[in-house]
Order: structure tokens, then sequence, then C-alpha cells
């Protein structure tokens, strides 16, 4: 394989940790908002905790493998193609919108952490925090910019 | 970048088939994390809960998506390829992987239903837990080759 296909394979699999990872992520957030104990809120969001870390690498490497892609693209795709340009804008603003709803995501996961010592009675402030409509709000409009950026690299609108 | 993985005017049934496959790998990721979580809790109600998760994820999201890839897969390979004899290896590769990797999936969701039914009573298995748990992650391990095969294309 020609070093242009082994970046193609890492720029690919940093995608899935990226996406999936995402999804994942989103998955148990998901569940974890319709558990009542504090103890299940905790156990669902703490698998969560490695998803991030993974998403985080996936995120840098689908970007830095795909900037590197353009340098001896054999389609002549280069850096300043408005397609490019518009998913490495995307991808800023994704990062930027999933950063906050994290944060708000460990504070709930610590808050559940907490209330699982102290008792394990459901509580409405919990669910509330797990539930928080600016983190939700902030995560679906990241994952939308997300969807977006793969639809500019199916598609790559203006190409030649 | 992703297109380029195969040059064509077949978008659409490109996009379809990443999604199916983001989809796919994020499924298993979740059966993965739940299973294994499973298998090491020392609580019988979370241990209950976390194979009730596996379970329903491997039924409503895994399985669907391994068709799913399959038959958009299976479409994009029949326009690019058109005569069965000029299919590479690396997709004929791909294709066995992702076959045995179904069957697979749907043995291991019979097994999450035999757990899932048995956890409350506390009649699991720990030998079943534990294959439940070391099954996942080969899946995604074996996923993860067919990745770097559709990306890579290895002659």
């Amino acid at each position: 394989m020609s070093t242009y296909e082994w970046l193609l394979v890492l720029h690919l699999l940093a995608a899935f940790c990226f996406v999936s990872g995402s999804v994942a992520a989103g998955v148990l957030h998901w569940l974890a908002m319709r558990r009542e104990r504090p103890s299940e809120i905790a156990l669902l969001l703490g698998l969560v905790r490695p998803m991030v870390l993974v998403i985080g690498l996936g995120s840098l490497g689908a970007l830095g493998f795909g900037i590197w892609l353009t340098r001896d693209d054999p389609d002549g795709v280069a850096l300043g193609d408005g397609w490019v340009v518009a998913a490495i804008v995307l991808w800023l603003a994704a990062g930027a919108l999933a950063g906050p709803a994290g944060k708000r995501l460990r504070q709930a996961r610590e808050l559940a952490e907490r209330m699982a010592a102290d008792g394990d009675r459901p509580s409405e402030t919990l669910h509330a925090a797990v539930a928080d409509r600016t983190a939700l709000a902030l995560n679906y409009a990241s994952f939308a910019l997300v969807i977006a950026i793969l639809v500019l690299m199916v598609f790559k609108p203006g190409a030649g | 970048m992703v297109a380029a993985i195969r040059p064509s005017d077949w978008n659409w049934l490109l996009f379809g088939h990443l999604l199916a496959a983001f989809a796919l790998v994020a499924g298993l990721t979740v059966v993965t994390l739940t299973s294994l979580a499973a298998a090491r809790s020392r609580s019988g109600a979370h241990g209950a809960l976390l194979q009730t998760i596996a379970f329903r994820t491997n039924l409503v999201v895994v399985i669907p998506a391994f068709v799913a890839v399959h038959v958009l897969g299976g479409i994009l390979a029949g326009r690019e390829f058109p005569g069965a004899s000029e299919e590479p290896g690396w997709l004929d590769t791909s294709f066995v992987i992702t076959t045995v990797a179904t069957v697979v999936a749907v043995a291991l969701a019979l097994l999450q239903y035999v757990l899932v039914r048995r956890a409350p009573a506390g009649r699991a298995g720990d030998l079943q837990v534990r294959a439940a748990a070391c099954v996942p992650p080969l899946v995604l391990a074996a996923l993860l080759v067919v990745v770097v095969l559709m990306a890579g294309k290895p002659a």
C-alpha cells in the first residue's frame, strides 16, 4: 500500500473513532436520562468516560490525516478547496459546541456519583442535570455539524 | 477524502453505506462497553441492566446495521465491479468477514437473550456472562480490519 492509501486508512479509522464514538456516547447519555436511580445514572455516564478519549483522538486524527491527504491527493484535492475549508470550519464549530456540553455532562456524572454514595435515592435535581437542555442542544447541534462534514466528504460539492 | 474510496457517481449509496457502518461501529461499541461492564459488575441489578442494554442495542442497532451495510455494500460492489469474476480480493475478504461477523452477532443476541431472562433470578452462568463479554470486542476488531481493507484496498 502507498503512503496515500495508509493515510486514507488512518483518516477513516480516526473518522470512525470520532463519529461512532460520539454516537455511542450519545446513546449512553440517552439511556442515562431514562434511569431514576443515581447509581444507574452514574454507571451509564461512567461508560461515556473512556469514549471521551476515543472521540478526542479520532477528531484530531480525522483532521490531521485529512489535511495530510490533501498534500498528495491523486484527484487534485487541495487544502484551499471550498468544501475542504468548509469541513475544517464545521470541525472547529462542532468541537466548540461539544466542549461545554461535555463539561455539563461530567458535572452531572459527578453529582450522580455523590448521590449514589449518599442513599441512592431518585432526585429531580439529578434528573434535571442529566437532561440539561443546554447540554442536549449543544450536543445535537455538534452532531448535526459532524453529519454535515460527512456530507461534504462524500459529495465534495464544487470539486472538479 | 472518504469519497476517494469509491470514485463514482453513486454518492447517495456511499453515504448510506457509510452511515450504516458508523451506526454499526457505534452500536458494537455500546454492546462492548456494557457487556464488559456487566461481566465486571458486582451488583446483580446493575449487571442485569447492562446485559439488557447490550441485548437491545445488538438487536435494534447492530444487527439491522449489519444488514444495511451488506445490502448497500453489495449494490455498490455490483455497480463498481459488474462481473463477479472482477471482484478484487480485498472486497471478497471484506464480505466474508462481515458475513461471519453478522452470524456471530445473531448468535450473540441469542446468548444475550438467555442471559437477560436468567439474570433477574441470578441464574446466569459465569461462563455465559464471560462469553457474552468476549465476543463483542472480537467482532469490533474484525470490523476495524474490514475498514482497513475497504480504505486501503491492498492488492
